[in-house]
């Protein structure tokens, strides 16, 4: 094994010419071997421009890469999948695509078809697949690269639950094996979990490059710094509504430290919301047809939860400071490890008066689950009967 | 398992702005032979996967081409061609010229056709073009075949038409090689090129001795720069003789010059497809 680093990156910098700001400035780190980097960020921040010149998709308009090792890189789940193709002819096709000799896809071909667990279908068509079976091969395929250095580009994001966390346990065992990783993601609890370093890019730069629990702890505090802004919460894109009413506070909070407002919280704890919000004229003739309504999202957009106060049988009261408020205990909290937003809407007769995109965003915090429960967002919870 | 170490690893790959150097391009394309041949054996199960007569078609084509066009044309012949009849000497070019205009025009549209993949995936571009150059070979090996057959039912059996398969397959591949690479690059900058390049190539038929005897092109002008005339040119000469040949010392060249052309421009372009797609 070399002791040079697998990767080398320096002062890489690219511009679209369709895009005002580079998609990339001044990006440089260096990977060890057998080390594994998650790179998260948000939309455009250029995660995937970085990994695709690491791929050799793109070409760099300044700095270098040196790639030490057979790259192997999965963009794409099926790139080079032909509809007319057997199961069979598309592992070769994809799997020489990926970096493999033929000779080296017939010798695992086995194994790539009992991992994929599609049985007899291997032998038609992929156009008679259905969209499971096909990333399921896929993956399959990809992850049977005998490579250095592994490059990876939401590739978690596909399939169901239980395929994905196929795919997280094949990755992680890859990465047991002494490769070099790079995986980018918005699958925060999955990208800290299996990656050890991490970098956060933002408008094309670096902005921190440090152990991924510190990067995602620093990434979730922006975003709640964002969400909490007056000025961002001003903003039209993030607020909306007619106005009538506007919340004043939205806040999570843990019931035994009443006051102080929780962004880490635990699964199966108990935690309370504080909502207030006055009018915009004093007029609180309507407080009786107020309601609000807030939307659970996880890191991949979906929402997962809801809470709506008239369906749970609580009504905003007059508070003594002049505004209307409501209070509630969710005992026990259901949502399972992850980075999680609330969108919070009031309404009047159904009418929206004030939206909120981010009202707030918590975490709740990793712990050793079975695998089996480990899978969503939300934990249902049974008693006997 | 052991795994074969590739030329590109030992050193480290670099990846800057001015793409990889015609040494690291051609490491690469050695490298990736593997993809050739997944991508020659894709094109070939697909092309007649959804027809009822599969390959029966590669027979089919050029043996009703070839007597239908050697019928039409052979009203157009000059004296000085009748020694040769309109169907044989149709025979002899007509799987060249096939082989050559279907790659050219599939090869005007293999990047835009592939834009996906190229956006997702490495490989050597290069291999896109090539993959159509080699992936017609067997249907210029089967056209050559029938061609030497209907000749031989029409003007007697010779054994040599039939032996110079080989050489005529090698100087088809030559001398498609540099205009597929350049018309591959031309059209991945220009869409246009695919709506306007059919009409090119049927022109091109026009002033190649495929349909009409080579005394009535004699003396056209820039016939040398005909880049296919070289193919048919020693086609002719074992079928019919030096007296059937058209082109002079200028035409090969010319189709060096084409393949160095286009091989520079493959390893120029290659690397920035991506985004020029």
């Amino acid at each position: 094994m070399s002791l040079r680093p697998t990767i080398e990156v320096e002062n890489l910098g690219k511009r679209f010419p369709s895009m005002p700001e580079p998609a990339l400035q001044g990006v440089g780190f260096k990977l060890e071997a057998g080390e594994r980097l998650g790179i998260l960020g948000h939309n455009g921040a250029g995660k995937s421009t970085l990994l695709k010149i690491l791929s050799r998709v793109l070409l760099p308009d300044t700095g270098r890469v040196i790639l030490r090792g057979r790259v192997a890189s999965l963009l794409e789940l099926g790139s080079g999948f032909h509809p007319e193709l057997s199961g069979r002819e598309n592992t070769f096709l994809s799997g020489t695509l990926l970096g493999m000799r033929r000779s080296e896809v017939r010798k695992r071909f086995e194994e790539i078809h009992h991992f994929s667990g599609i049985g007899d279908a291997i032998e038609r068509p992929v156009k008679d697949y259905s969209s499971g079976m096909y990333v399921r091969l896929a993956f399959s395929v990809a992850s049977h690269l005998d490579s250095d250095i592994l490059l990876l580009d939401e590739v978690l994001a596909v399939g169901d639950q239980k395929f994905q966390a196929q795919c997280l346990n094949r990755i992680e065992s890859l990465g047991n094996s002494g490769r070099s990783i790079v995986l980018v993601s918005h699958h925060l609890d999955s990208l800290e979990r299996f990656c050890e370093r991490a970098l956060w890019m933002e408008q094309g730069r670096i902005k921190l490059d440090a152990p991924s629990s510190e990067v995602v702890q620093s990434y979730l505090e922006s975003i709640r710094e964002q969400t909490s802004d007056p000025e961002v919460e001003r903003d039209s894109r993030v607020r909306s509504g007619s106005g009538e009413w506007r919340f004043s506070k939205v806040n999570l909070v843990e019931t035994e430290r009443a006051q102080t407002a929780v962004s880490d919280t635990r699964r199966g704890g108990k935690y309370a919301l504080y909502i207030e919000c006055n009018p915009s004229t004093q007029n609180f003739e309507r407080l009786d047809e107020l309601n609000f309504n807030i939307n659970f999202i996880n890191e991949r957009a979906q929402i997962v939860g809801s809470l709506d106060s008239r369906r749970s049988g609580m009504a905003f009261e007059m508070l003594d400071d002049g505004q209307a408020g409501v209070r509630c205990l969710i005992d026990p909290w259901p949502f399972l490890p992850g980075a999680y937003i609330a969108r919070a809407r009031l309404t009047i007769s159904g009418r929206p008066v004030d939206k909120l995109e981010a009202a707030f965003s918590f975490r709740v915090l990793p712990e050793s689950l079975p695998s089996v429960t480990r899978q969503g967002a939300v934990e249902v919870r049974a008693t006997p009967i | 398992m052991q795994t074969e170490i590739r030329f590109q690893e030992l050193s480290g790959i670099r990846i800057e702005p001015k793409g990889p150097s015609a040494r690291e391009a051609f490491i690469a394309l050695i490298d990736a032979r593997d993809i050739l041949i997944s991508f020659v054996l894709r094109d070939w199960k697909v092309r007649y996967a959804a027809a009822r007569l599969g390959w029966l078609w590669a027979v089919a084509q050029p043996a009703l081409a070839i007597s239908i066009i050697g019928w039409v044309f052979g009203r157009f012949r000059t004296p000085a061609d009748s020694a040769i009849s309109s169907v044989a000497f149709l025979a002899s070019g007509w799987a060249i010229w096939q082989y050559f205009s279907s790659v050219l025009i599939q090869s005007s549209q293999v990047y835009r056709q592939n834009s996906g993949l190229l956006r997702k995936v490495y490989f050597p571009r290069v291999l896109l073009p090539l993959s159509k150059v080699f992936g017609a070979l067997p249907e210029l090996l089967i056209g050559l075949a029938v061609g030497a057959l209907l000749a031989g039912i029409e003007q007697g059996f010779r054994i040599e038409q039939f032996l110079s398969i080989p050489l005529a397959i090698l100087a088809a591949l030559l001398c498609t090689l540099g205009p597929a690479l350049m018309v591959s690059c031309a059209g991945a900058l220009w869409r246009d090129l695919s709506f306007g390049f059919p009409a090119l190539i049927q022109l091109l038929f026009f002033v190649s001795p495929i349909a009409f005897g080579v005394k009535r092109l004699e003396g056209l002008p820039g016939l040398n720069f005909n880049p296919i005339l070289p193919a048919l040119d020693v086609q002719h000469r074992i079928w019919f003789g030096v007296d059937h040949v058209l082109g002079g010392w200028e035409a090969p060249i010319f189709g060096v010059a084409l393949i160095a052309a286009g091989a520079f421009w493959s390893w120029k372009l290659g690397p920035k497809l991506s985004e020029r797609l």
